[in-house]
């Protein structure tokens, strides 16, 4: 049996994941649609997000075992299963991609530097590797351990712009109508969607009391971070923030002291790589998951192996050009496939747990109503 | 053994090779020969014709079993009876004497063994400013006594095996009954009793077989050389591996935190031992980054700097014929080799090294521009503060040289890489049943007490769930009717 998590390392995990793609270049693209709209934008695509994670966090709460394939097999069928875990696979090995791109570019633009690609990926992919061929356990101890000097990072990258704000920038809201705005949620929506994460990791947490209490406060904590963090860009930038493609790289750049200190703000940026890194590792860990339910594999091993060549492949072949990856993710076409996706695996996740539980209690009545068996019934007959 | 006397003796003398240390004293006891056989210069044979064979020469009657002599003739406490000739020559060879009584198949086991033993001293490795001085020796049951002296409770039990083909060494698990948990305790045993060597010669060969990733560099048995420290581990659910001739007392499981703590802090103003924890935590960093982010810096990222600060470098670092990477590489390994040679070096000549490597040798190095002074100063500070955890040096020492090479390789993206290889190859290691990097990973908010930072002892009222321990016994101190703290 696979070895669980605890609902800390779940709420850590679900923070990483949802900060990092959402705070490189996502801030620029809505910017680009929405206009000073971003920060709403970004407000109601977190709200949306937070009420599904809610509702997904609490089935998993209520069927702790249950893992989303096994669910989905028992109550719709075992193709479908399948079907619905080969479009998990693509979609999470894009999101990768995407991550994997965001890495190197805020990398070589934060840091002005001129990388060697081929020591960059070759040790990029072995510590990806050795990762992924890991449990979630391990990726969720490690993001405990890493978590605070992270947060600080994350901090500070608030921190450092907040003089140069001006609350002007901000409004007027709506000045073109609903249109941006609808626009910006549409096309931004491949980097939202964060509950998607959790139909992986059902069945493999160890959930304690006030768990979902806990999970969603730090969910919570986050989402206010990255609103807070939009209206910081949007305050600080104005109508220049379309141009500033990398948020993080940016922002820390408005350090008040730069000739007295130095670039203090590389420490944020090794914290930043550091999440990006991480980030990644979870993204890449949900492909070897779909991976090992698709083919019934019981080790990490393979899926490691043939993820890592895969992506090592198209990243090598992609590298740097994440402008162009961006584009298709942020298209028409691909806006409408992640929304509905999104709302899909939502569905049926609901669907297939209300089947599950009416199943579940179907077969207790029919036990219940054979008697004379079962020591439980007998009792509850006693006790009643 | 056989009931013919002299059959005995031939068979032993014949087992320890007619060896001319084997000392066979025979004697007759009223009308029944006897013969006492031992090892020359491991018996005391003063206490042995004291106390045993003076009173045997008094017995006018026959000698027909071996208890009456025992109880009516030897005064000796410790002695027992023995039939089988493995035991009967192992116990001859560790120093025991053998009492061999014609027509009677046993023999009694003599406990007159005398040892030249090192004094109970403060061990060099782990001296403290306040608290107690003494630690183990190289004696098993000096140090069984020196922990027992701590806990006296019948609760303490012990678990004697023998390992070893050529040396015999004894080997006692230790624990507290209802503190410690049995499946660790039976783990530990089953691993000892499946070591196959020809010999154990100190507890870091015992500790090998103990790990339970022996390929890796990172430490996983938990040490100490100080009754105190081995006390407070058991009392809270570890478990104590001592073995014969070392004075280096092994405890499992071990988590990373422990090597943070020292006996000082147990002693001390809890605020002061938290901010000296600190410094050890920052000291790990200090030790495997410096180098690492001065070789990043330099050779990838000079705008990161302060341009004053860039300005020196610049200066200091014209004209060398080493590349930085290089520079840094050559100052480590004459550290190593300064360092190397200190150890060895006879105490009166340890002075003169340390005037010849840091005066002469960095000195010159640097004004001959060999190398430059902030790279020595980086150094220097790196090497400085490896002894602030000394337990973890050896560690330190390859990591440091890991993340130097990452360091010139892919600046701070492969410091920042490598450190999360290593943490989450750390993360994965489980030691009997206890994460590695318990109470932070997993998170055990009670354990963070003595962990991140140190509360006082009364502030501390369960034992630590980061270790697998007895979890049905956690709680270490509760209130008594009367206000006043009683132990459970």
């Amino acid at each position: 049996m696979e070895k669980t998590i605890t609902t800390n390392q779940l709420s850590l995990i679900l923070i990483i994941f949802t900060v990092a793609l959402k705070l490189s270049v996502l801030p620029a693209i809505t910017c680009d649609f929405a206009g000073n709209n971003a920060y709403v934008v970004s407000f109601v695509s977190l709200a949306i997000d937070f009420l599904l994670t809610f509702v997904i966090v609490i089935i998993m709460q209520k069927i702790p075992q249950k893992n989303f394939f096994d669910l989905i097999k028992e109550t719709l069928s075992k193709p479908v299963a399948i079907f619905l875990y080969l479009i998990l696979f693509f979609y999470f090995f894009l999101k990768l991609l995407i991550a994997l791109l965001e890495l190197q570019d805020y990398y070589i633009v934060a840091l002005f530097e001129q990388l060697n690609p081929f020591f960059f990926i070759i040790a990029l992919m072995l510590l990806l590797l050795f990762l992924f061929n890991k449990g979630f356990r391990t990726i969720g101890r490690l993001i405990e351990v890493c978590f605070w000097p992270l947060a600080l990072g994350i901090l500070f990258t608030l921190l450092y712009p907040i003089k140069n704000i001006d609350l002007v920038n901000l409004l007027p809201l709506f000045e073109d109508g609903l249109y941006p705005a609808y626009n910006g949620f549409a096309r931004t929506s491949f980097a939202y969607g964060d509950y998607m994460v959790l139909l992986i990791l059902m069945g493999k947490v160890n959930f304690s009391k006030k768990s979902t209490k806990k999970i969603m406060l730090y969910f919570a904590s986050i989402l206010y971070f990255i609103f807070s963090f939009y209206v910081i860009f949007v305050g600080a930038f104005g109508s220049t923030s379309v141009n500033k493609s990398l948020a993080i790289g940016e922002l820390p750049l408005h350090n008040p002291n730069p000739s007295t200190f130095g670039r203090l703000e590389w420490l944020t940026i090794i914290m930043w790589t550091a999440i990006l890194i991480i980030q990644t590792v979870i993204i890449g860990k949900c492909c070897c998951e779909c991976f090992k339910q698709i083919f019934k594999l019981s080790d990490n091993k393979t899926p490691s192996i043939v993820l890592v060549v895969a992506l090592t492949v198209v990243y090598a072949s992609l590298y740097l050009k994440l402008e162009s990856i961006i584009k298709i993710a942020t298209s028409n076409v691909f806006a409408i496939i992640t929304c509905v996706l999104h709302l899909l695996f939502f569905i049926l996740l609901v669907i297939s747990y209300f089947i599950y539980m009416s199943k579940q209690n179907k077969t207790k009545y029919a036990k219940q109503k054979g008697g004379g068996t079962d020591g439980e019934y007998n009792k509850k007959i006693i006790a009643q | 053994m056989q009931k013919n006397i002299n059959k005995n003796i031939n068979y032993l003398k014949s087992q320890l090779g007619n060896s001319k240390e084997l000392i066979v004293k025979e004697i007759l006891c009223g009308k029944t020969k006897c013969a006492i056989v031992y090892m020359l210069g491991l018996c005391d044979t003063e206490i042995l014709s004291k106390l045993v064979i003076n009173p045997l020469m008094q017995i006018k009657g026959k000698i027909s079993n071996l208890k009456s002599l025992t109880m009516n003739t030897i005064t000796l406490s410790e002695a027992t009876e023995e039939t089988d000739n493995k035991e009967i020559i192992s116990n001859i060879l560790k120093g025991k004497a053998i009492l061999l009584v014609d027509n009677l198949k046993e023999c009694l086991i003599l406990s007159v063994d005398k040892f030249k033993e090192r004094s109970i001293s403060e061990p060099p490795t782990s001296t403290i400013l306040k608290g107690p001085r003494s630690g183990f020796v190289e004696n098993l049951k000096t140090n069984l006594s020196s922990l027992r002296k701590i806990l006296a409770t019948p609760k303490l039990r012990t678990i004697s095996l023998k390992v070893g083909k050529h040396t015999d060494t004894l080997i006692s698990i230790v624990y507290i009954d209802n503190i410690a948990d049995q499946s660790i305790v039976d783990n530990v045993k089953k691993k000892i009793e499946n070591i196959n060597i020809d010999g154990i010669i100190d507890s870091y060969y015992v500790s090998k077989f103990l790990e339970e990733h022996p390929n890796s560099m990172f430490k996983q048995i938990g040490s100490s050389e100080k009754p105190d420290i081995v006390a407070s581990k058991l009392l809270e659910g570890r478990i104590a591996i001592i073995v014969d001739g070392s004075p280096i007392v092994l405890t499992v499981p071990f988590i990373y935190v422990e090597d943070l703590q020292s006996g000082d802090d147990y002693y001390s103003n809890s605020a002061r031992a938290s901010i000296v924890r600190w410094i050890r935590i920052f000291s790990i960093f200090i030790t495997i980054l410096t180098p690492a982010i001065y070789i990043a810096i330099v050779l990838h990222h000079y705008k990161a700097i302060p341009l004053k600060f860039l300005i020196t470098i610049v200066n200091t670092t014209q004209g060398l014929p080493l590349t930085p990477f290089a520079e840094i590489l050559f100052i480590l390994l004459l550290f190593e080799i300064l360092y190397e040679a200190s150890l060895r070096m006879p105490k009166y000549l340890g002075l003169a090294l340390s005037i010849v490597g840091a005066l002469i040798l960095g000195d010159t190095a640097v004004k001959a521009g060999l190398i430059s002074p902030p790279a020595v100063m980086i150094v220097a500070i790196s090497g400085l503060t490896i002894y602030c955890i000394p337990d973890q040096a050896p560690q330190l020492y390859i990591l440091r040289m890991l993340f130097t090479f990452a360091g010139a390789m892919l600046g701070f993206f492969g410091i920042t890489a490598l450190m999360i290889f290593v943490i989450s190859y750390l993360c994965d290691f489980d030691s009997y049943g206890s994460a590695y990097f318990a109470p932070l990973a997993p998170f055990v908010e009670n354990d963070l007490k003595d962990s991140l930072y140190k509360t006082d002892i009364i502030n501390i009222k369960t034992r630590p769930k980061s270790i697998l321990n007895n979890r049905k016994n956690l709680i270490r101190q509760r209130k008594s009717n009367n206000g006043k703290n009683n132990h459970n």
